[in-house]
């Protein structure tokens, strides 16, 4: 059997490729940011993203590390339903498609997800909201930053702190120049390299490994990865579906996309990004399917999905991950960095601590929060925290909790602030309390339903219906003057 | 080559220490990091098996190589039995065969996963009718305001 120790590039090759690509970035950054001529230029793109620009800066930012790196390892432990799981994460694209259109509706001035929350369920639950979305961001951030570097040095030997700080510095740095503009240009560039990518590991693949004697090795010493009745299999599909409908749903990455599209091919786009990025997953996880029959030793789960390429494909596969990796890492921690320092801004510092500030103001300080955020996790990053996708699940549960209090505030007059805050909190202590006792793959899963459960008894209560009219808080200033 | 006593043998140290006696490790995902010890701490060649009985009586090689760590995946469940051997001309120096490891694979009981799939899908569904349907009625209302001017 092989050993899979041994480098796939030598370092100096993997310098280059992180020099051309990271000095690339940032100077489309510098290039997109001229057209930043103030905080909404800078923070959603001019509210006028099109269709193009727009399914590939979803589908890009969608495409995490995870995708790559996960989706393989789902498809390692669960077998084909892993690869199945994976991919209903883009159900939360799918349907997120007509909830832009509603929240384009409801706030077609609005710049957060948060400015939703304050409006419509007051400062108690909006504190509660921050905290998870604070907490699951952090932890989104520093789980790719750390995979960036693990990637780096699997594949060249590039020592991980070096790997992970340059992707870092890079991501930081053409976020600061181009705001929105650069990630939504840097984005749809990065879609076609991943998309393209994935098609050649994935022709590779079928054209180097005979499926019937992967079929036959699985069938023989794997079985449970074809069992249609693989418990954790099943229960990590719905677990997934519902951790990505609480990352979606929540996270200001979408809220600030659904802002940043023009209003009428906001759903388009988000349904569109859904359909390509649905077989990404199944293309990735497919290949780890194949490492045992291959007889690649795998040493480490994570990294999987870019071993089996670069085993199939040589160092031009190597290559090929190198860079997807690479994208797919860019094109959400720019999106992340980007929509995390907005929260920050316009609902802490804007609508809290200084309603005064002005255009000015929010733009130099919306560059020193980027900064910051790439600081924090550049220090989090660093010590290589344990396993990759540790901290991430554990986030799980508490986005979960987030899914029913955002849909019945989206569309429920009789939603109200009680249920909200009592939703969130206990299908998180629930949720947590699962994946300490049944297992990651049921925590999402029972987070959602005692959230559901909590949102229903509440709005059954009678109580005095939403003026959604609430919600255009611009409208409502100039009504006020 | 003479031969070594048991204490030079590989010995398995992950997901747990595997030593003669030792309770059953158990594990409801049947997948996992086995991890083992060379003698000396010198890389080695070794045989990596898997087995249904403690004999290992048609035990299937899962690695053969010079690293210190494979995952394994894909179990079923029950017992199975796992030891790693020292290879090629080292193997004929043995004289006491390692200790094995034995793992439980006990995935959850198929009665819950059913009624956590079951309110997965209603839970699903749930969400569906309220965003698809929330979606149409707010339409219709625009539409019927558009009408009235």
């Amino acid at each position: 059997m092989d050993n899979l120790q041994g480098l796939a590039l030598d370092r100096n090759t993997g310098w280059i490729l992180l020099a051309i690509f990271g000095v690339a970035w940032v100077a489309l950054g510098i290039f997109w940011g001229r057209k930043a001529k103030n905080h909404e230029g800078f923070s959603l793109a001019g509210r006028n993203v099109g269709m193009a620009l727009g399914a590939a800066t979803t589908m890009a930012t969608w495409v995490t590390s995870n995708t790559i790196m996960l989706a393989p390892k789902f498809a390692l432990e669960m077998g084909v339903w892993g690869m199945l799981a994976y991919s209903t994460a883009s159900f939360g694209l799918f349907l997120f498609a007509p909830m832009a259109w509603r929240i384009r509706r409801l706030l077609p001035k609005g710049y957060t997800s948060g400015d939703f929350i304050r409006l419509r369920y007051g400062r108690r639950v909006w504190v509660l909201f921050l905290l998870v979305s604070g907490i699951y961001s952090i932890a989104w951030l520093v789980t790719m930053a750390m995979a960036g570097g693990v990637v780096l040095q699997t594949l060249s030997g590039i020592e991980y702190r070096f790997g992970m700080s340059v992707i870092l510095l890079v991501c930081v740095l053409y976020t600061l120049f181009g705001g929105l503009y650069a990630v939504i240009g840097t984005d749809f560039i990065q879609s076609l390299i991943i998309l393209f990518g994935v098609v050649i590991v994935g022709i590779a693949a079928i054209w180097q490994v005979d499926l019937s004697s992967v079929h036959t090795h699985l069938m023989t010493e794997q079985p449970a990865l074809l069992d249609v009745l693989m418990p954790v299999a099943l229960l990590a599909l719905f677990n997934n579906l519902f951790f990505g409908f609480g990352e979606i749903f929540h996270n200001n990455v979408w809220w600030t996309r659904a802002f940043a599209l023009r209003g009428e091919i906001s759903h388009k786009a988000f349904f569109l990004s859904g359909a390509l990025w649905f077989p990404i997953p199944i293309a990735a996880g497919f290949i780890a399917l194949c490492a045992a029959p291959l007889g690649i030793n795998v040493i480490d789960a994570d990294g999987v999905g870019p071993l089996v390429a670069s085993h199939l494909l040589g160092s031009v596969g190597a290559i090929v991950v190198f860079v997807v990796v690479f994208c797919s890492l860019a094109s959400s921690i720019d999106s992340l960095l980007a929509a995390t320092s907005e929260l920050f801004i316009r609902d802490v510092y804007h609508k809290w601590l200084r309603p005064q500030a002005g255009e000015v103001e929010l733009r130099r300080l919306g560059s020193v929060v980027i900064i910051l955020l790439g600081l924090i996790t550049w220090l989090l990053s660093l010590p290589r925290l344990g396993e990759l996708n540790l901290v991430l699940f554990l986030s799980g549960p508490l986005v979960a909790s987030v899914i029913f209090p955002v849909l019945s505030g989206l569309y429920w007059a009789r939603a109200g602030r009680e249920g909200a805050f009592w939703a969130i909190l206990s299908g998180s202590i629930v949720g947590l309390y699962t994946y300490f006792t049944i297992g990651w793959y049921a925590a999402s899963l029972v987070s959602a339903v005692v959230s559901l459960l909590v949102v229903l008894v509440f709005a059954a209560f009678p109580r005095k219906p939403f003026d959604w009219q609430t919600l255009d808080e611009a409208q409502q200033q100039q009504s006020a003057k | 080559m003479g031969e070594v006593d048991s204490q030079e043998m590989t010995r398995i140290v992950a997901p747990v220490d595997a030593y003669v006696g030792m309770e059953p490790y158990v594990n409801d995902s049947g997948a996992f990091l086995l991890i083992w010890e060379y003698p000396d701490a010198q890389p080695l060649p070794v045989v990596v098996e898997r087995a249904d009985n403690d004999a290992f009586d048609n035990a299937a090689v899962l690695y053969r190589g010079g690293d210190d760590r494979t995952y394994v995946s894909g179990l079923p469940a029950g017992r199975h039995y796992f030891r790693v051997r020292l290879a090629g001309e080292f193997d004929s120096v043995f004289k006491d065969i390692p200790a094995p490891l034995v793992v439980d694979i006990a995935y959850q009981p198929l009665a819950r996963v059913f009624t956590l799939m079951m309110l997965g899908a209603l839970t699903f569904l749930a969400t569906v009718v309220i965003i698809v349907g929330g979606t149409m009625c707010f339409k219709r209302q625009r539409e019927r305001e558009d009408a009235r001017g």
